[in-house]
């Protein structure tokens, strides 16, 4: 792959590697070592690319893989590249678009997929990014069967949080 | 609520970081240049360590044995030390081979079970560990010690061999990570090792079991 594909490639899911990496580290550090760690691993997996496979899934498979280890890692094993000053990989501007509580949804949201286990997390994950129950199926590794039992299970979890959550507010 | 209303959520979501998420694509080409350290390539070094050292230790037990060749209880302990060695550096490099093999592109069950299986494999290290025991108790019992120590200093070192065989043969079957999630004191004993890595890559083995099963 050359680096103005990849580049291009990483600037078109830029969205989805931020979503994984928030989901599994809670602060802003942890986070931008995720991102290195996943933006280095898609590059160094790149020549490994079976183009018989959908990129997708090529692409979910390794940032989930490198976001559960990184995690069960608890970070900070050395991989951290210090850019000097205060450069970030990626910067969030704090942009509210205020339509009425959609934020707080979306905080909720993310607030129930960091408390899901790591496994969990990622199933959630695949889900809300619309993928079929096939996909999802096979970038875990487990049955279409399974697939529809643990999200139904997740989903209704959720349900009950937002119900709870919409009462305190 | 509908599920579905959860995936629009997303979608906002989606939506805020395609107008406010900025890439920096200068750092982004550094990271591809620079060879960041992974957690797979710390792994391989930590373990590459334990290899050299095994080795060094291995070199150590045979020159040991060399001395002690001739004085049958000091030349059996030192065989049963060194077997032990070897097969633990053989465990080292196995690891190393499995982890080189390990594709962050396969499915994720799959290569986060043989992930969380080869932090697992350090509870096979610590029962080969207990399985020397008694051994700690003969390695120094040279034909003079025998002669000179007769029936008083036999009594003494029998009685003490056989506990720790009966303790060795225990704790040498009882280690697994099976009974870790089943019996408290194994389970204290392996998190009790101090090794925090273990216990939470085996309760993980437990958590890809159980997501694995079909309902």
């Amino acid at each position: 792959m050359e680096q103005a594909d990849f580049l291009q490639l990483i600037q078109d899911n830029k969205g989805i590697l931020f979503k994984i990496s928030n989901s599994y580290c809670r602060n802003r550090d942890d986070r931008e070592d995720l991102m290195q760690e996943m933006i280095y691993q898609l590059w160094k997996s790149g020549e490994t690319f079976d183009v018989n496979y959908k990129f997708s899934t090529w692409m979910y498979r390794i940032a989930l893989n490198v976001a559960i280890s990184f995690y069960r890692q608890q970070r900070r094993s050395g991989l951290h590249i210090a850019f000097g000053g205060d450069l970030h990989l990626m910067e969030l501007e704090d942009r509210s678009d205020g339509r009425g509580g959609i934020e707080e949804k979306i905080d909720l949201l993310q607030q129930f997929i960091r408390d899901l286990a790591e496994l969990d997390k990622a199933l959630m994950i695949l889900y809300l990014e619309e993928k079929t129950y096939r996909e999802i199926a096979e970038i875990l590794g487990i049955t279409e069967t399974n697939v529809a039992t643990k999200l139904s299970r997740i989903k209704g979890r959720l349900k009950q949080q937002f119900i709870k959550s919409n009462e305190f507010l | 609520m509908s599920a579905d209303e959860f995936q629009e959520i997303w979608k906002a979501y989606d939506a805020k970081l395609e107008r406010s998420l900025q890439l920096n694509l200068q750092l982004l080409k550094e990271v591809q240049s620079q060879k960041a350290r992974s957690v797979l390539r710390s792994f391989i070094a930590s373990r590459v360590i334990g290899i050299v050292i095994g080795i060094l230790y291995l070199l150590l037990l045979g020159v040991g044995f060399w001395y002690v060749r001739t004085q049958p209880v000091m030349a059996i302990s030192f065989v049963v030390f060194i077997a032990c060695t070897a097969i633990a550096i053989g465990e080292y490099i196995r690891e190393v081979s499995v982890i080189q093999g390990i594709s962050y592109g396969d499915n994720i069950v799959d290569t986060q079970r043989k992930l969380a299986g080869i932090q697992s494999s350090i509870v096979g290290m610590l029962r080969l560990s207990w399985a020397q025991l008694p051994f700690w108790a003969t390695f120094f019992v040279s034909n003079e010690l025998l002669r000179k120590g007769g029936r008083g200093f036999l009594m003494v070192e029998i009685p003490i061999v056989l506990v720790l065989t009966i303790a060795a043969v225990i704790l040498y079957k009882n280690i697994t990570i099976k009974n870790a999630q089943k019996k408290k004191w194994v389970n204290a004993l392996i998190k009790g090792s101090g090794i925090k890595s273990v216990s939470r890559a085996m309760d993980f083995m437990k958590e890809i079991e159980d997501f694995k099963k079909d309902g």
